[in-house]
């Protein structure tokens, strides 16, 4: 039997201390009452827009910076899409060929 | 003609109040939608209540603009607080938007009334209004005939004097193909010159709100009020807007006009081509320099737009799925999927599920690059082509569309003769450019638009262009016989 190589990918979430979500203004304080804390972007509403949390980026390229990565100058976000009851849009927004951070 | 800039005119002077004219308005609507099926929703009460809140700020004469008072219609697919926002769509047909479109919140900055909701192709996808979940708009010059798509409905309440002016929205010519058959000026702004925050997105790398009205000043006073920055929009640029008014008496002396050969070939009506050599024989007799250009991957245009179109639709319109708003069918199935199945089905037109599923496909794993990325390359191409000829000419000359308005039912069989209806405005839209499309004449009484393209974030220069011509001919001051009865 030919020795196979192991090949192993850490999926690693983290939810970053920004005083707002990722992409709209609202607050992301624990402990509020319930549908306090949305509005037209994060919950789907037709017609709006996402506006990048300038914060979010810095945390993420300081993560990139301790783990080696190379920070690309130019990144992109890509729609992945699918169907769920949690996910208004019917997509998340995340990155996919030009990711912010690579090769750490 | 009862233009903003002359409604203003009279509203400032005290000749009538916004009430009495927004009535009126209301009476007309009343009068000659049942024909037209302009209007999906009419706001009555609250366009009252803007009347007199706009009366009041006539009377204290505090911080007026040509809008304040001024009856404006807006095509259904930009959001509207508290008034019913339907896109057109059964999957639509009840849902109440949270929020106002940053248009719409300039407009009511500005003072302006809004009268309702016009009718237009379900999600702005189609050429003649047939598409509309609620039955299609009526073309005001010949009700047996279609007034164009998507924005149908403010184009035909424009013609018809449902409105003063509107607000459409323009994805590969929706703005400019109805403006056309139904003898309006359409703009289409650059992409990015007016923000999307509020639009309901069809594909959104395309699609641009604009100024939908009866003449060259009223689309320039309009664009300017809803034209700048939004930090809602982050496509949205952060440059100046100029005065587009003061730009528009500048004549066209010198300026270049370039006509591409491209698109005066097969298909192209004869006496509509007749209409547009003799607009350039006036653009000429004005003091403009008409030169041949070239716009060699035309031809692309149209099906590189039905790649990347419905792929952004398909994502663009996974939201309808029946959990948070609008329709919810299949209450009793089994299973989540089939509530997703049964809503979606029972929800979207047939051609809004043709292009969702084309768009879908072109995007799964395996067609991504053979598709979708092969015609973000072509719309390089056709963008190069454009910024080329910009080398040598101001602006591009061209028909508006192939024809005029064409009957209702003549081209439902096959959706590929309904796309050519917009060859000559979907590259506009690829390349981000702004296109404005003003009446040059009229063929067994239908109206005839003419294009003009010009330069990113260079409107002024066409609407300048658009009022030297339209000031040397009479075709914006003819109405269709509809307009039974004007209001004051």
């Amino acid at each position: 039997m030919k020795p196979y190589e192991p090949v192993i990918g850490l999926e690693v979430h983290a939810q970053l201390l920004t005083q707002t979500k990722i992409f709209c203004e609202c607050p992301t304080a624990f402990g509020a009452p319930p549908n306090n804390q949305i509005c037209p972007v994060c919950t789907g509403q037709p017609g709006a827009l996402p506006v990048l949390n300038r914060t979010a980026v810095e945390y993420a390229i300081r993560a990139g910076l301790a783990l080696n990565c190379r920070i690309a100058a130019t990144s992109v976000f890509a729609r992945k899409n699918y169907f769920y009851p949690d996910l208004p849009k019917g997509y998340q927004i995340s990155q996919y060929d030009r990711p912010l951070c690579q090769e750490g | 003609m009862k233009t903003i800039h002359a409604l203003a005119k009279r509203l400032q002077a005290g000749e009538v109040t916004s009430a009495a004219l927004t009535e009126q308005y209301l009476a007309r609507i009343a009068e000659l939608n049942p024909a037209l099926n302009a209007y999906l929703t009419v706001a009555g009460d609250l366009a009252m209540a803007d009347a007199r809140t706009a009366d009041d700020r006539l009377r204290r004469r505090a911080d007026l603009t040509p809008l304040t008072g001024v009856p404006i219609a807006i095509k259904d697919v930009i959001v509207t607080k508290g008034i019913r926002t339907t896109c057109g769509s059964k999957i639509l047909a009840d849902y109440l938007p949270p929020y106002d479109a940053t248009v719409i919140a300039r407009l009511r900055a500005a003072g302006a009334v809004i009268l309702g909701k016009c009718n237009m192709d379900e999600f702005a996808m189609g050429s003649s209004n047939e598409h509309s979940a609620f039955g299609p708009v009526k073309n005001p010059w010949d009700t047996s005939r279609i007034p164009g798509g998507s924005s149908g409905g403010p184009a035909a309440a424009v013609a018809a004097d449902c409105c003063a002016a509107a607000l459409g929205s323009d994805t590969g010519g929706s703005i400019r193909q109805p403006a056309s058959h139904c003898g309006i000026v359409g703009c289409k702004p650059t992409y990015g010159r007016v923000s999307r925050y509020g639009l309901v997105a069809f594909a959104s790398s395309l699609d641009q709100i604009g100024p939908m009205t009866k003449d060259v000043r009223d689309a320039a006073l309009l664009l300017e009020a809803i034209a700048g920055f939004d930090p809602n929009d982050s496509t949205a640029l952060n440059v100046p807007v100029p005065s587009y008014q003061t730009e528009l008496e500048r004549g066209v002396r010198g300026l270049k006009i370039g006509v591409p050969k491209e698109y005066f070939v097969g298909g192209l009506d004869p006496e509509v081509a007749a209409c547009i050599r003799s607009a350039i024989d006036t653009m000429k007799a004005l003091g403009a320099e008409v030169s041949d250009i070239s716009l060699p991957h035309t031809e692309y245009a149209v099906p590189c737009y039905y790649i990347i179109a419905p792929a952004e639709a398909s994502a663009n319109l996974a939201r309808y799925d029946g959990v948070r708003f609008g329709l919810r069918a299949g209450n009793g199935a089994v299973s989540l999927k089939a509530m997703y199945g049964a809503t979606r089905t029972d929800g979207f037109g047939p051609e809004v599920t043709l292009r969702i599923l084309l768009g879908t496909y072109v995007l799964s794993s395996g067609y991504y690059d053979a598709y979708y990325r092969k015609a973000q390359q072509v719309r390089t191409l056709i963008k190069q082509d454009f910024l080329t000829a910009f080398n040598a000419v101001d602006a591009i000359l061209t028909p508006t569309a192939p024809t005029t308005a064409f009957r209702f039912g003549e081209k439902t069989a096959d959706p590929l003769q309904m796309y050519l209806s917009d060859i000559y405005t979907i590259s506009c839209n690829l390349a981000g450019l702004p296109g404005v499309s003003i009446p040059c004449g009229f063929v067994n009484r239908l109206p005839v638009g003419l294009q003009l393209i010009g330069r990113p974030l260079d409107e002024a220069t066409l609407l300048r262009i658009a009022y030297a011509y339209e000031q040397a001919t009479p075709w914006h001051t003819q109405q269709p016989e509809a307009g039974i009865s004007q209001p004051s």
